[in-house]
């Protein structure tokens, strides 16, 4: 009850919003369903031959692709574009002298982010279960395991997007490099396939980027493509990760606004 | 012929009205409501080739719209324009060759372009020759100091550059008619004599015809021979400046030197009607009265017979007291 | 006595007929004239952001690798998807890519109509120039991020004709650049038409956007798919025509007309975005919003 109470306020601007956009909402509609329908359409005819490639059934592989499709992009950051923008308009020293720590300022901001994008990610999701047989799990330890490591995921995310948020301060080049890096967390993520389905070499080097640590781990305990007994594993590599990539941000934003002091932006 | 011709012009825009709330949106998305608002009500006036105009009104008065109606973006409603004997928005295309325009704050130059590229870009739409436009651009280097901007792309421009560039790009192809909206705003004095002059020289050597919309009263006073005044639609004067003056500028104020510090004040000062105390310091007096009320001699003798007075003046009508005045509904 | 005057005017136009039917040709040099002098102003910004130029260039790389990363990914294993190979979905998909970057980098500036030059009011810069706002709009802004593509789709189309042994002939050949030229057209005018709705709704992003998506069911043959979502895509949102036709004929499974119907449905579909955009145009013009 108290749940509800907490988060129906929540829900609520949530519909809101939607229809306020109700374009934008209707166009991300459609691009799920078109993207949906061609991930069916290729799976199948892939799986046409063989009931299991490389120990994922069909089943699995087309839960996986949509459910990273209907929720991959939930625990996104937006540090960067953020950075990027306030960059463009000439305002970030404004905003590097509010009195709160930037860093975690914006690790609030984008975990708040989150939740509304799993919320907006719900009519993805029904439409998937609902007409392309997308299946969530029975067990509620895939559900832990996919909420612990969506969250955790998402730090290590943001800590490597904070840090390309800071290039920002050296180059004008923003636009540009937000879509290179994009290009290559597509690639590294899992956003397409799983990355079980990827060559060995690849495979080991991807699944230890932040982009896989942030999509591929959780949809694949979400999917079924993992178990949740891997939960342990895969909570020391997040952790890990975040640390490594916490220090080395911390210490980029301390030099890269020293850059911005000095040259006045 | 007039160059621009306006014959109750009118142009009105029809709002949707959105209702609040999800069911309003989802109605509004059916069955859309109008409201009809009238932005220009049949407004009519005519320029001569060769006169520089400031056309001023506050903001939402009308003088964007009638600006768009004047260059062809828009189609009026009602009446009709002919500049230089064509119909602008029908003609857009022959009317555009031979107007500039500058929207204020907006830029019609490539931003990532150093702005010789961008002036040659647009010297060809416009079709200029290179040998004559290279023959205009070292006019306007002269007199706009556009030399060291020359290289620069507009994006790292300051505001007054960006607004000697926009002023360059305008005039490049010897417009006959220019509609400047909105051409010094926010721009430091020194710059503002800058374009004034620019502005009057091309008037002067080529006979543009100019209108201008502006807050800055100085543009006026410095450019503009005769004032269009628009409210709510209306245009509610069309004359010299020099008669505005006249017309409305009915309160006058007047200076006194007086003899003794702050002496003779021990009883209120005995004032004819329509005339007021507006600042006492020292031994300075200042009174503010209302001509239609009271003369200016009635005035200056109350004052003398009640104090030793060693001087006094009359001021001028000032424009910005005016115009205010005008802003303020105080015309109607 | 209106009908007999107007009959005389036309006879007016009549007689100066032979004159006008070249005239045509003076805008159209005048225009190409100015093309390539907003291209070649482009290209100077370029070479003084040469690294922006790059980044630009190789983001667009990098995410189609991202995608045909993944297809080979899976082809490696599972070597056939309704009887096409690994090559021959390149082509498709190299055909798709190279078709969109005429789009990407021709006519990019549609998609800011309205977000940008529609709400902020800097249309109105186009209709004060006396030249088409159209083909100012297109001209102003060449986008270098869509060389990244052009690149990409060509080399994959090369590579995939080179791993297929496609043996070539005239007809075939003809059959590719037209298939591009006309995917162009074709890319380019399904966003005129989207755009267009700008002047009524200003952001017309979505829209635009849910109609550009249909795009990516051309990168795979349109056998994989239902009926229904084959033929709107060759003959409502005509993406399939770019990529899935040539191809057929190219690799020799089939001679269907449609593997030449590119162009013809990319200038029909030009002519009704144009007219559409004079309609928009129109309504701009009464409302200056």
């Amino acid at each position: 009850m108290r749940f509800l109470n907490l988060y129906m306020p929540f829900g609520i601007l949530e519909v809101k919003t939607v229809f306020q956009y109700n374009a934008w909402f209707w166009v991300e509609m459609l691009r799920s369903i078109i993207a949906m329908l061609i991930m069916t359409a290729f799976w199948k005819a892939i799986y046409a031959d063989q009931s299991s490639i490389e120990g994922l059934t069909l089943t699995v592989t087309l839960n996986y692709v949509i459910l990273a499709r209907a929720l991959g992009n939930a625990n996104a950051s937006s540090v960067f574009w953020w950075v990027a923008s306030h960059i463009s308009k000439g305002e970030l020293e404004l905003q590097l002298l509010r009195p709160v720590d930037f860093q975690l300022m914006h690790l609030f901001r984008d975990a708040t982010g989150w939740a509304m994008n799993l919320v907006r990610s719900m009519p993805a999701l029904l439409i998937a279960i609902l007409f392309f047989e997308a299946k969530l799990p029975s067990d509620p330890l895939a559900y832990l395991a996919f909420l612990i490591t969506f969250v955790l995921g998402g730090i290590v995310l943001f800590f490597l997007e904070f840090m390309f948020g800071c290039l920002g301060f050296y180059t004008t080049e923003v636009w540009g490099l937000g879509i290179l890096r994009e290009g290559i967390a597509l690639f590294f993520s899992g956003a397409l396939i799983p990355l079980n389905l990827m060559p060995e070499a690849i495979r080991a080097f991807a699944s230890l980027t932040p982009f896989a640590q942030a999509l591929y781990v959780p949809i694949s305990f979400l999917s079924g493509v993992q178990s949740p007994s891997q939960l342990g594993n895969a909570i020391l590599t997040q952790v890990c990760s975040i640390i490594v990539l916490g220090v080395l941000s911390r210490m980029l934003f301390t030099r890269a606004a020293r850059v911005l002091t000095v040259q006045g932006g | 012929m007039p160059t621009i011709e306006v014959t109750n012009l009118e142009k009105t825009f029809s709002i949707p009205q959105r209702e609040p709330g999800l069911g309003g949106a989802f109605k509004g998305l059916f069955n859309p409501k109008y409201t009809k608002k009238t932005a220009v009500d049949s407004i009519s006036f005519s320029l001569e080739t060769g006169e520089v105009v400031g056309y001023i009104g506050v903001n939402g008065a009308g003088k964007s719209t009638t600006i768009k109606m004047l260059t062809g973006i828009l189609e009026p409603s009602g009446g009709s324009v002919r500049v230089l004997g064509r119909n602008p928005h029908k003609d857009r295309v022959a009317n555009a060759r031979d107007i500039g325009v500058v929207f204020g704050q907006r830029t019609q130059l490539w931003w990532d372009l150093a702005l010789r590229e961008s002036l040659w870009l647009v010297a060809k739409i416009y079709e200029i020759p290179k040998a004559e436009f290279a023959r205009r651009l070292e006019e306007f280097a002269d007199v706009l100091e556009l030399e060291e901007l020359l290289s620069k792309p507009i994006r790292t421009m300051s505001l007054g550059q960006k607004m000697r560039a926009e002023l360059a790009a305008t005039l490049i192809h010897r417009p006959k008619v220019v509609y400047l909206d909105e051409p010094t705003i926010g721009l430091d004095v020194l710059v503002k004599e800058r374009i004034r002059g620019f502005l009057k020289a091309q008037n002067k050597q080529y006979g543009t015809t100019v209108l201008l919309t502006t807050h800055d009263l100085g543009d006026i006073e410095e450019l503009c021979s005769r004032v269009l005044i628009i409210d709510s639609g209306q245009l509610i004067y069309d004359g010299a400046l020099e008669t505005i003056k006249q017309r409305f500028g009915t309160h006058r104020t007047m200076k006194f030197e007086l003899s003794t510090v702050g002496a003779g004040l021990a009883s209120p000062l005995q004032m004819p009607n329509g005339a007021e105390i507006t600042n006492q310091e020292g031994s300075s007096l200042e009174l503010r009265f209302d001509r239609l009320k009271c003369s200016a001699s009635q005035v200056a003798s109350s004052v003398m017979n009640q104090l030793e007075v060693l001087d006094f003046s009359i001021g001028e009508p000032d424009l910005t007291s005016i115009i205010k005045q005008i802003y303020a509904g105080g015309l109607s | 006595m209106q009908r007999k005057g107007k009959r005389g005017k036309r006879k007016m136009t009549e007689g100066k007929a032979d004159f006008s039917l070249f005239s045509f040709l003076f805008p159209l040099r005048r225009y190409l004239e100015l093309y390539a002098l907003f291209f070649v102003q482009r290209l100077k910004i370029f070479l003084e952001y040469r690294i922006s130029f790059l980044i630009g260039a190789s983001s667009t790389f990098v995410v189609q690798a991202a995608g045909l990363f993944s297809i080979w990914a899976i082809m490696r294993i599972v070597p056939n998807v309704v009887g096409w190979s690994f090559d021959q979905v390149l082509l498709l998909y190299g055909m798709v890519t190279l078709a969109r970057s005429f789009e990407h980098m021709f006519a990019d500036n549609l998609w800011t109509l309205g977000r940008h030059h529609i709400r902020d009011g800097s249309f109105d810069r186009f209709l004060v120039r006396p030249i088409n706002p159209l083909f100012h709009l297109f001209a102003d802004r060449f986008n270098h991020d869509g060389i990244g593509n052009f690149i990409i789709g060509l080399v994959v189309v090369i590579r995939s004709s080179l791993a297929l042994q496609i043996e070539w002939n005239l007809e075939k050949v003809v059959c590719m650049v037209l298939a591009a030229l006309g995917g162009g057209l074709i890319f380019i005018a399904l966003n005129l038409i989207t755009c267009v709705s700008a002047f009524w709704i200003i952001d017309s992003t979505p829209i635009t956007l849910g109609v550009h998506e249909w795009h990516e069911f051309a990168r795979y043959p349109l056998s994989m798919y239902s009926s229904n979502i084959k033929n709107a895509l060759t003959f409502i949102i005509p993406y399939g025509l770019v990529s899935y036709y040539p191809a057929l004929f190219v690799l020799g499974r089939d001679s269907s007309f449609l593997a030449f119907a590119s162009p013809f449905m990319g200038v029909g579909l030009m002519l009704l975005g144009y007219a559409l955009w004079n309609v928009g145009l129109r309504r701009y013009g009464s409302t200056g919003s």
